[in-house]
């Protein structure tokens, strides 16, 4: 690690299904809006790295050559990430290793899905590949048997999965980028909604939705701290591991508690619940709270995570907030998913959340996953500048 | 003149059907093409790493226990354990299976990772993690290159199976694996 790097430009497009846009305009809507934020211009721009899930998924192919102009990227090195929903994360990180390598000073990031125009429920299904399951089970069909066996595990109770989906719908609905806006929903209401996968209910499941979110990361001297509040990156960690290993923790993967134990390193962090303010996590289903608190060392492996969840530990107001923005029941466009979980994380140390700031958030956590949650990608954001 | 982004007067189209066409054929590769010929013969076959002792089915090819290439194949018996499994009440395109049905990942007595697999013959409230199964297959003409030559699984009148126990003792074999 070299050059001090923070993110000096968040932007957000509308999530929702937006029809009466093109791919170029609802990316620029985010560009713009991260520009604006910032105070700069396309013309400061020196690089730009765009995260897309697989191109299967909305059917555009190489959509960063399409999207140079739209992104005022023609002249300038432009990068393509592509990995699973963990996307949106690894992209952040990678403009952030270019600033901080110091190839570049001002890099702009962004990630996109505009699910409307694809069958992503389709296109996850991967079918027609030797040895694929010759029978369909649905997006959830793959995560519900680990949450089982998260459940069976921990003993955890059935409620737990409704609580999450209650936090998360309310945190949802004050934050104005949402696609849903379920704020009045009860705990009954999530209780009987239909069940899909055992013990995944309709309540507990993300939205498809179409979005984009970019960030703007700049080296230490082009950061004007009278005009930005900078948030700093203090820490940043990728790891992948196969799904398919022998014995493969599913509910506990090692990958996200590499990540976790990479991130603590780098950033000197023994007591993770006590010295981060608060997280914004990838929860496609709202039953992987509990484990991705385990996972990222805010709970004990094998139930602490439940028990937090069930002693309001993650609500607003908790001793650790979790997913202020709503996370994703407010909204999944899959590769700007887990940009987005890093900017709800940056937007907090700056300051920035508005209805869903949490008070004197000086240290937050980003975790985006992928795949089998076999991708994870985690970055440690601080109000303060890193020694 | 009306207003840019609101030319009315054209026919709302909200979905068209396009008969695209993506013809393409699989290598399988060395590896799983062996397992996949085996399906057709009604039987299946992983392979072992002798660097790490780790059986695989489905073979991969690789070991990323060990970082080196799987070559030798292994037989399996018909026979496993449910590791995991949700019970799918949605119904989606293209399913072909009556709702609600257990989909279960099923790790074959033997070997050390699992696939998904369909459970019939039993409610799907009486599916449990540790249950015993055993493939059903289809008949021999029926069989192709394909996991769709397993009918199905169906419980095993035997007692379940702890899985950590299960892992445990997996690790004397790994040692016996090993060249």
């Amino acid at each position: 690690m070299s050059e001090a790097c923070a993110v000096i430009g968040i932007g957000q497009a509308k999530m929702a299904r937006r029809r009466n846009l093109s791919i170029a305009e609802l990316c620029r809507e985010a560009a713009l809006r991260a520009l604006e934020d910032a105070g700069l211009e396309f013309s400061d721009i020196d690089a730009i790295v765009l995260g897309k899930t697989p191109d299967i998924f909305d059917g555009l192919m190489m959509p960063e050559l399409y999207l140079a102009d739209a992104l005022g990227a023609v002249g300038k090195p432009v990068m393509r990430i592509s990995t699973a929903g963990s996307v949106g994360g690894h992209t952040v990180i990678q403009a952030a290793h270019l600033v901080q390598a110091g190839l570049h000073r001002r890099v702009l990031c962004l990630a996109y899905a505009k699910e409307s125009e694809g069958d992503i429920n389709w296109a996850v299904q991967g079918g027609g590949i030797p040895f694929a399951s010759p029978f369909v089970a649905g997006p959830g069909g793959y995560f519900a048997l680990h949450i089982r066996e998260y459940v069976r595990r921990a003993g955890a109770p059935d409620h737990i999965g409704d609580l999450v989906a209650l936090k998360d719908k309310q945190n949802a609905a004050i934050n104005p980028y949402s696609q849903l806006s379920e704020g009045d929903i009860t705990l009954e209401q999530i209780q009987q909604s239909p069940m899909l996968w055992d013990p995944v209910r309709y309540a507990h499941t993300c939205p498809s939705s179409d979005g984009a979110c970019a960030m703007i990361l700049s080296a230490s001297d082009a950061v004007d701290s009278t005009s930005t509040r900078p948030a700093w990156v203090r820490a940043t960690a990728v790891r992948t591991e196969p799904a398919t290993a022998p014995w493969r923790d599913h509910t506990n993967p090692l990958a996200g508690r590499e990540c976790a134990r990479v991130i603590y390193e780098q950033a000197g962090i023994r007591d993770p619940l006590r010295e981060i303010d608060c997280a914004e996590l990838y929860i496609p289903f709202s039953w992987m709270e509990p484990m991705w608190l385990e996972t990222l060392g805010f709970a004990a492996a094998n139930g602490g995570g439940w028990r937090m969840i069930d002693d309001g530990g993650t609500r607003p107001d908790g001793a650790l907030p979790v997913n202020m923005s709503g996370g994703l029941m407010a909204g999944n466009p899959t590769s700007s998913t887990g940009m987005l979980r890093m900017a709800e994380a940056a937007m907090q140390v700056r300051g920035q959340a508005g209805a869903h700031q949490v008070d004197g958030a000086r240290t937050a956590l980003g975790h985006a996953k992928g795949g089998a949650s076999s991708y994870v990608a985690c970055m440690l954001f601080d109000a303060t500048r890193p020694d | 003149m009306s207003e840019r982004g609101a030319i009315e007067d054209i026919p709302t189209i909200d979905r068209f059907v396009f008969p695209a066409r993506a013809h393409y054929e699989v290598t399988a590769g060395y590896t799983l093409s062996g397992a996949l010929r085996a399906l057709v013969d009604g039987r299946f076959v992983g392979q072992v790493s002798r660097e790490s002792g780790r059986v695989y089915m489905p073979p991969l090819g690789a070991c990323p226990i060990s970082a080196t290439a799987t070559t030798e194949d292994i037989e399996l018996p018909n026979t496993g354990v449910v590791i995991a499994f949700c019970v799918v009440r949605l119904p989606v395109h293209g399913q072909g299976v009556k709702l609600p049905f257990a989909c279960a990942d099923i790790m074959l007595d033997g070997a050390d990772t699992t696939f998904l697999g369909l459970i019939q013959e039993c409610e799907v409230e009486d599916v449990r993690i540790g249950m015993r199964v055993e493939a059903v297959w289809k008949e021999a003409a029926e069989r192709t290159t394909s996991l769709a030559s397993v009918r199905y699984f169906r419980p095993l009148p035997e007692p379940d199976v702890d899985i950590e126990e299960l892992r445990t003792g997996r690790q004397a074999a790994w040692e016996e694996n090993r060249a």
